[in-house]
């Protein structure tokens, strides 16, 4: 059985505990919320599950993350105890090996967790999934990110400089958590194409290393915006050259009018099809040396790499203001698998 | 084996999975840049230790075990 967690006695000074806290490297450097032995308890209680029970083993510390140390960062990251049972299937999703943690916390690249909440929970946490969607305003989707941020540094032992060794990072690392506008997309949303009933709430962990954004305001039919979003995917120094190797996803954040357009004429698979066909990188934009290493690998058709080795490198979600012409295009580590768990209720 | 830039997360890996004597060689950063030649004096100069290391079973009396003249592995 895992040991509990450690209780210090500190002054009851918010600038205090906080200051201890930063001294210690436990936060992300914003302030945070004192995980108090009766808030703590609050979020086990949340959700349902015995504080010492091991939800998971986290790299590249391999530490057993107990329901109770996750709630203690959820309480840190200002959580409520609603947004705890996200958390822990977050925290699931990430555990995954496909999803290969080690060397998303480990890696110089700036990959870092970001999830997507599916389902009824969106509506009843109330999730941001429409204006600025990636950004700041819910709680929800800032704290339950910000969870998972603090638990890669206290439970997976995330540390920079010392374990992680990214170069940069990337904004991402303090939260980057979104919702689908299921009632806006007009295809079944994402949680439902990866097996799941359209009334299961879920999470889905996916590994980027940024967002590029698309813009496309003149377009009027869905192939021409295609062509767009194509040609947004063309990035020669992403980790996008490795996907052409056949490891891992991307994905492309649609905003519902864009989806609209695009809907008209193509089913999700279709996009996705047409995508993986016309995304391509001239091989003319890689310097010599690194043309030889592509046809080496057998990856180089007419004289381009295309972006997607298969159509279902891709995944689709339908997110942002019902009005407006911006979407996101995420590429990713290259080397990490999405995972989607269900979001189980306390 | 690793370059010295990730010596701290191959040490800190290995003793959370409970081999903390795990025997390392530890080459200059960066490595993968370098020039082939520079590359193969590296594996030639290297090369003493990593049999050395590869060929003894780890524990505090083998720490020394490296051949003299061969680089500090960290």
């Amino acid at each position: 059985m895992a040991d509990r967690v450690e209780t210090i006695w500190v002054e009851d000074s918010l600038d205090r505990i906080n200051d201890l806290a930063y001294e210690n490297g436990w936060t992300d450097g914003l302030p945070i919320v004192p995980p108090t032995p009766e808030r703590v308890e609050a979020m086990v209680a949340a959700s349902g599950r015995p504080p010492h029970e091991v939800v998971a083993v986290l790299p590249p510390r391999m530490a057993e993350a107990t329901v109770e140390r996750l709630a203690a960062n959820a309480v840190m990251a200002g959580c409520r105890p609603a947004h705890f049972p996200v958390v822990l299937a977050a925290v699931a999703a990430v555990a995954d090996p496909r999803f290969e943690l080690f060397g998303v916390n480990t890696t110089t690249n700036p990959v870092v967790p970001m999830l997507v909440v599916n389902g009824p929970i969106r509506h009843t946490l109330d999730f941001n999934f429409s204006y600025g969607v990636f950004g700041p305003g819910r709680r929800a989707n800032a704290t339950v990110g910000r969870a998972l941020s603090l638990i890669m540094l206290n439970v997976a032992g995330r540390v920079p400089g010392e374990v992680c060794k990214s170069t940069q990072k990337q904004p991402g690392a303090y939260t980057m958590c979104i919702a689908e506008h299921e009632e806006l997309s007009p295809w079944e949303p994402l949680h439902v194409e990866r097996g799941f009933d359209r009334a299961t709430s879920t999470v889905t962990a996916i590994p980027p290393t940024g967002t590029i954004n698309v813009v496309d305001n003149d377009s009027s039919r869905a192939e021409d915006l295609l062509t767009t979003i194509a040609g947004s995917m063309l990035v020669a120094g992403s980790n996008n050259i490795y996907h052409a190797w056949g490891l891992g996803e991307m994905a492309l954040v649609l905003s519902p009018e864009h989806a609209r357009l695009i809907a008209a004429d193509f089913s999700k698979q279709e996009v996705k099809a047409w995508l993986h066909e016309h995304a391509a990188i001239a091989l003319s934009v890689f310097p010599p040396h690194k043309r030889v290493v592509l046809r080496d690998r057998g990856i180089v058709q007419e004289d381009s790499v295309k972006v997607l080795a298969r159509p279902d490198q891709l995944l689709v979600v339908v997110a942002g203001a019902p009005s407006g012409i911006h979407s996101q295009f995420i590429p990713t580590y290259g080397q990490a698998w999405a995972v989607t768990r269900p979001i189980q209720a306390g | 084996m690793l370059t010295r830039e990730f010596e701290s997360l191959g040490r800190a890996a290995a003793a959370d999975r409970g081999y903390a004597d795990l025997p390392f060689v530890i080459v200059p950063h960066p490595f993968q840049t370098l020039p082939e030649a520079e590359i193969r004096a590296i594996a030639d100069r290297t090369f003493p230790e990593i049999v050395a290391r590869a060929s003894v079973r780890a524990g505090p009396e083998d720490r020394t075990a490296a051949p003299s003249g061969a680089p500090s592995h960290g």
